[in-house]
């Protein structure tokens, strides 16, 4: 229920759309009962005046006027309403996006907020219904049969009082109705969406039918279980329909009514024909509205449904950016030989579940390089994420030469701290939007520089656009190997002075295993870099490597020390050694 | 057959509940005219102050039209969706039927994406097609044709009028907006298609966007891409609020003009004042069949178009289903691929390049190699969902191609590396594997895959609903029902692709194991990454690039130290992190 008020402060805040849209929507509505007033003259002065067309000409030119009028804001209504849907679309799409940026990555791990987020984003579309056609609608239904009443009442008490009266049954019965519906469908609901979903069920399974030597029988039920589909469905829509029912009921019933109720006073002559013919013809235009609102409720409440999801990620607490007081520009930091220590750093996904670190305290001295081995779920990929500040630690802290790195934004921390995961994320796109991404820092000479550091030289050259090639149309354009070594080359051009490695753990083409560790190599000349080792080479070029075991850094130095002298070490590696 | 066509023959087979509800269409719409005629002839004659008598019948008809309006439209609805779900069900057999032969082969484009999308929208245009485009257009022919009689009965120009005014807006200026917003109604759709696309992108690629720090950059992107689609959106709804004001205009004029011609009639006494006030009210209730055809244009454009797509799926001279399926291949006892070759229709790229080996009972083959070296293809060519492109493969010495596809995948245990878990509960989804397996065997199977923790962690056991819909498996836990479903098959030959992707090590390790001792005298084709199977193998093959580059047992493969004792070396090299 909070979710209305909210949509509706959108509507008010986009300026003078949403007035415009329901003045636009009155003034046609207005105008609609003016003309009928104007129609019921000439009809009256032809019929009972003798009046000539000459005679009523000037008014039949008035109602060509109003029509006219009608027809213009009319047309203004939706452009006005379409404007408003767009605008408060795009507004909250917008939102969203930064909203999504402030959570970061480490929120969309999460399977389930994944697909929250995802349905939220996407389900913005199902916003145009509500706000280009819902919401205008709901006010006119409140103000348009007001003003009828307003002209009614003074015209003929009696049908004034059966408006009055009847208008109450419309809403009164859509919520019982309403209910009677919600508990019916949710009686059936699991019959309902399992016959709803089977056809589907079914070819997305039909490989697996297929095998199974099923796939025959299944189909020959489909039909079977599309009958029972709508058996059960016409059992609900029987229910459903009993809304319009009565809508269309009141309504009509209320025009006989009325006919019948001001003719017979017509008969006795204590109402004139003019003003009753008048009202006869905008009895039909009191109920309209609220008719044709009912007709929108549908999209209205799919609306409603699509922005609380909306509002569900919009409301999410956020990760506090602790900031201390800024020093010195952190580029000048790591651009002489500096140190990255890492104090008591402790951190739980959650309260139930073990610590993923556990007081690691480390130092990372630039120019060498450190491998990171462990068990999976030893805390490898924690540890990176928290020096990457995709995590913020529950408790430690980091210092670049002695000053705590929240003195710096995480925005200019991540143009400092390169990372390359395991499978980096290709964007659909050209190949120069896949090392730029939409930055336009980047000059010819740079990104050619890049690919020559990645070995992508000679395949870009090879290829028929250059590097406005698509990267992943087709599928196979690219191997494995080349699209990491994209990312590899994204990652060159921003100059990171410390990078942070996954190593790809799947299995690449020995040729292409090389040329991807010669890229690494020259990746790595001149900077830091710490590599989650999955592969004993990798352990076996690194200066030092820091050994992690349930979260405790358990021992740090160079391979050969450690093997040499740390049994659980030297037992980690030899299990690895042994193949099968 | 033209799609349409095909379309109509469906709707022929109902056609008494189509007649029943085209009538109380016909009949609201009428009913509605008649309560604004009948009032308007009340409220005209009484001003006449005849004697009460002579309103009597029209008071009554007043209040049967009210009441019977409301009651002809429920019904009215609900017949017509009656119709539709029977088409709903009758197309989707139809298209099951027309599918399954070829299928999944002819679910997917050949670059792998997914048509289910598009089918499943497909379906849904044309499930509506009664309600929104045969409906409308056959109530409002007869509603114009009614009226337009009615009225000129009174006097014939006022007749022509109201007809060429009907005409006019109902059907000219529907086909026009359409004409008129096809081209913008089309890039938007097209616009918002990417953005929905890159949004995704946007959310899965989010780590890498934080990492380089762009985020700015993708949301400027992203104003760009939502004004130009708001741009087209604004240009639709101005096409749009043009269309219901010129609709407006029409019907007035259409109105202005029956007046304005009446009123000398009315003059010269040819027809009487209560007929002016009946004729107009009439003409307004009338126009009431129009609104709908504006949305039936649109909507016949679209089914043209997505019936077109869906009939031609499962075409007749498909190669699956045209062929004379002659001989059985039970029991089998050989399958020999020789120099097969494949590559999809019209394509000059070789996804396998001559290969040729033979499975055989107790043989146990491993197929490794990069993804994308074809090994996949491999086995949909193994399974029959696809027949080579030259070479042949044979079972029992007979091509696969003059034997009953069915027959030969009865042969298989086949577990494949997305198996589809169906929206039913643990016992359905098992017994697909073996319809009438007692509960006792379905335990035993789910314990012998590793799943019997699992299975004693939910809710209702075997009566757990699972699926799409029901509760969430993961894709460890999928792989291992699909185990569940191999054990329960028993059959002679085992074929396995990727069996371990999603199981960490040791339950890899211990699944393989359970595996390998149930397997003793099957024949055996695995596709895998992980080498720690190759020992127990008979043959290994690498393919590179669709073709065989090495092969021979494990210990003949080492020892010519080619590009398998490489990859061999490597796995080795690999930390054991589990």
């Amino acid at each position: 229920m909070s979710i209305q008020p909210r949509l509706f402060r959108e509507a008010r805040v986009s300026g003078w759309l949403f007035p415009l849209a329901v003045l636009s929507a009155f003034l046609a509505g207005g105008l609609a009962i003016y003309q009928s007033h104007v129609l019921s003259r000439v009809i009256s002065d032809v019929f009972l005046d003798a009046g000539t067309l000459a005679q009523v000409k000037p008014l039949l030119m008035v109602i060509l006027l109003v029509v006219l009028g009608r027809a213009i804001f009319t047309f203004m209504n939706e452009v006005v309403t379409g404007r408003l849907a767009v605008s408060v679309k795009t507004k909250l799409r917008l939102q969203l996006l930064e909203k999504i940026d402030r959570l970061g990555p480490e929120y969309l791990k999460n399977e389930s907020t994944a697909e929250l987020t995802t349905t939220a984003l996407l389900g913005v579309d199902a916003l145009d219904a509500y706000f280009a056609q819902y919401l205008p609608q709901v006010l006119i239904a409140a103000v348009l049969p007001l003003t009828i009443l307003a002209v009614v009442f003074p015209l003929d008490l009696v049908t004034g009082v059966v408006f009055l009266l009847t208008a109450p049954l419309i809403p009164l019965f859509m919520v019982l109705i309403g209910k009677a519906v919600e508990t019916l469908t949710g009686k059936q609901w699991k019959a309902l969406t399992r016959l709803g979903n089977y056809f589907l069920d079914t070819l997305q399974g039909i490989a697996t039918l297929k095998l199974l030597g099923r796939s025959k029988e299944r189909v020959g039920e489909v039909g079977q279980v599309s009958d029972r589909y709508r058996e059960t469905t016409l059992n609900v829509l029987r229910v459903t329909f009993l809304t319009a029912l009565v809508l269309e009921l009141v309504a009509t019933l209320s025009t006989a009514v009325v006919a019948v109720e001001i003719g017979l006073r017509l008969l006795y002559a204590r109402i004139e024909f003019q003003q009753a013919f008048f009202i006869l013809l905008i009895a039909p235009d009191f109920y309209l509205p609220m008719r044709n609102l009912s007709a929108r409720y549908h999209a209205g409440m799919s609306g409603v449904t699509a922005a609380e999801k909306i509002y569900q990620v919009l409301d999410l607490p956020e990760p506090q950016e602790i900031t201390v007081r800024k020093t010195h520009k952190l580029v000048d930091q790591f651009n002489r030989p500096f140190c990255l220590t890492l104090k008591d750093l402790t951190h739980t996904y959650g309260a139930e579940q073990p610590n993923a670190l556990q007081g690691i305290s480390l130092d990372i001295q630039s120019g060498r390089r450190y491998a990171l081995v462990g068990k999976s779920g030893a805390g490898k990929s924690t540890l990176a994420r928290v020096i990457l500040r995709f995590i913020e630690p529950q408790d430690g802290q980091i210092l670049l030469n002695g000053v705590d790195i929240h003195a710096w934004s995480r925005e200019d921390w991540c143009s400092c701290v390169g990372w390359l995961p395991q499978s980096p994320h290709l964007f659909n796109d050209t190949l120069w939007f896949n090392l730029t991404l939409g930055e336009s820092r980047f000059t010819d000479e740079e990104v050619n520089l890049a690919l020559a550091t990645a070995g992508l030289r000679e395949m870009v050259n090879g290829l028929p656009h250059g590097l406005q090639t698509p990267l992943l149309e087709g599928g196979s354009r690219f191997s494995g190997g080349e699209l990491q070594r994209v990312a590899l080359a994204r990652l060159y051009l921003r100059d990171p002075k410390l990078i942070i490695l996954d190593e790809p753990t799947q299995h690449l083409d020995p040729s292409l295993q090389q040329t991807l560790e010669d890229s690494l190599e020259r990746l790595s000349i001149g900077r830091t870099s710490l590599t989650i080792a999955h592969r004993l080479t990798t352990v076996l070029k690194a200066d030092e490597v820091i050994f992690l075991q349930n979260g405790h850094l358990v021992a740090q130095g160079s391979h050969a020390d450690l093997f040499a002298s740390f049994q659980p070490y030297r037992e980690f590696m030899r299990s690895s050694g042994e193949g099968t | 057959m033209k799609p349409l066509t095909r379309l109509l023959a469906i709707f022929k087979l109902f056609t008494g509940e189509i007649l029943l509800s085209l009538l109380l269409g016909i009949a609201a719409v009428a009913a509605g005219i008649g309560l604004l005629g009948s009032s308007a002839f009340i409220i005209a004659s009484a001003a006449l102050h005849p004697s009460i008598a002579t309103l009597q019948v029209a008071i009554v008809g007043v209040r049967f039209f009210g009441i019977s309006r409301g009651v002809f439209r429920y019904l009215e609805r609900l017949v017509s969706h009656s119709v539709n779900l029977r088409v709903v069900s009758r197309l989707r057999l139809d298209f099951m039927r027309r599918v399954e032969p070829g299928a999944p082969a002819n679910l997917v484009t050949r670059q792998g994406g997914d048509l289910l999308q598009s089918v499943m929208g497909d379906l849904q245009v044309l499930e509506n097609f009664y309600v929104r485009v045969i409906s409308p257009v056959v109530v409002a022919l007869v509603i114009v044709v009614g009226t337009s009689l009615f009225i000129g009965s009174f006097a014939l120009e006022l007749g022509v009028i109201l007809f060429s005014g009907m005409l006019v807006s109902g059907f000219l200026q529907p086909v026009v907006a359409l004409l008129v917003t096809r081209r913008a109604s089309e890039s938007l759709s097209r616009a918002n298609a990417e953005i929905s696309a890159d949004l995704v992108e946007f959310l899965q690629g989010l780590e890498d966007i934080h990492a380089t720090n762009t985020q700015r950059e993708f949301i400027q992107r992203f104003q760009g891409e939502f004004n130009k689609a708001g741009r087209q959106q604004d240009r639709l709804a101005a096409l749009g609020g043009l269309n219901s004001g010129v609709s407006l205009l029409l019907t007035n004029l259409t109105l202005l003009l029956i007046i304005y011609a009446a009123i000398p009639l009315v003059n010269a006494g040819t027809i009487s004042g209560v007929t002016l006030a009946v004729i107009s009210l009439v003409t307004l209730a009338s126009f009431e069949v129009i609104t709908p055809l504006n949305p039936a244009a649109q909507n016949f454009n679209a089914s043209r178009a997505a019936a077109h797509r869906l009939f031609s799926f499962g075409k007749v001279d498909d190669p699956l289903t045209s062929i004379q399926k002659l001989t059985p291949a039970t029991p089998l006892s050989s399958i020999r691929f020789e120099h097969v070759s494949f590559s999809f229709e019209g394509s000059e790229e070789l996804l396998l390049e001559n290969i040729n080996f033979t499975l055989q009972p107790k043989r146990k083959i491993a197929l490794v190699g990069a993804s994308g070296a074809g090994k996949t293809s491999l086995l949909d060519l193994l399974v029959v969902f696809k027949y080579p492109s030259s070479g042949n493969i044979q079972m029992n010495g007979v091509d696969t191609r003059n034997i009953d596809p069915d027959g030969i995948r009865s042969n298989f245990s086949v577990l494949s590396q997305k198996p589809h878990i169906f929206n039913e509960d643990v016992r359905q989804n098992l017994l697909l594997a073996k319809p009438g397996a007692t509960d006792e065997e379905l335990v035993a199977a789910i314990s012998q895959a590793g799943l019997s923790n699992w299975l004693s962690s939910l809710p209702e056991k075997l009566d757990t609903w699972i699926g799409e819909r029901g509760i969430k498996m993961s894709g460890g836990e999928r792989q291992r029902l699909a185990f569940a479903r191999l054990y329960l098959q028993d059959r002679p030959y085992i074929l396995l692709d990727e069996p371990t992707t999603s199981l960490d090590q040791v339950t890899a390790g211990e699944v393989m194991t359970n595996l390998f001792d149930w397997t003793e005298g099957k024949g055996m084709l695995i596709i895998t990454h992980d080498l720690r199977w190759m020992p127990d193998m008979d043959e290994i093959m690498l393919l590179e690039k669709g073709r065989i580059i090495e092969r021979g047992s494990l210990s003949v493969l080492l020892n010519r130290g080619g590009e398998f004792a490489r990859m061999y070396q490597d796995e080795k090299d690999r930390l054991r992190e589990e």
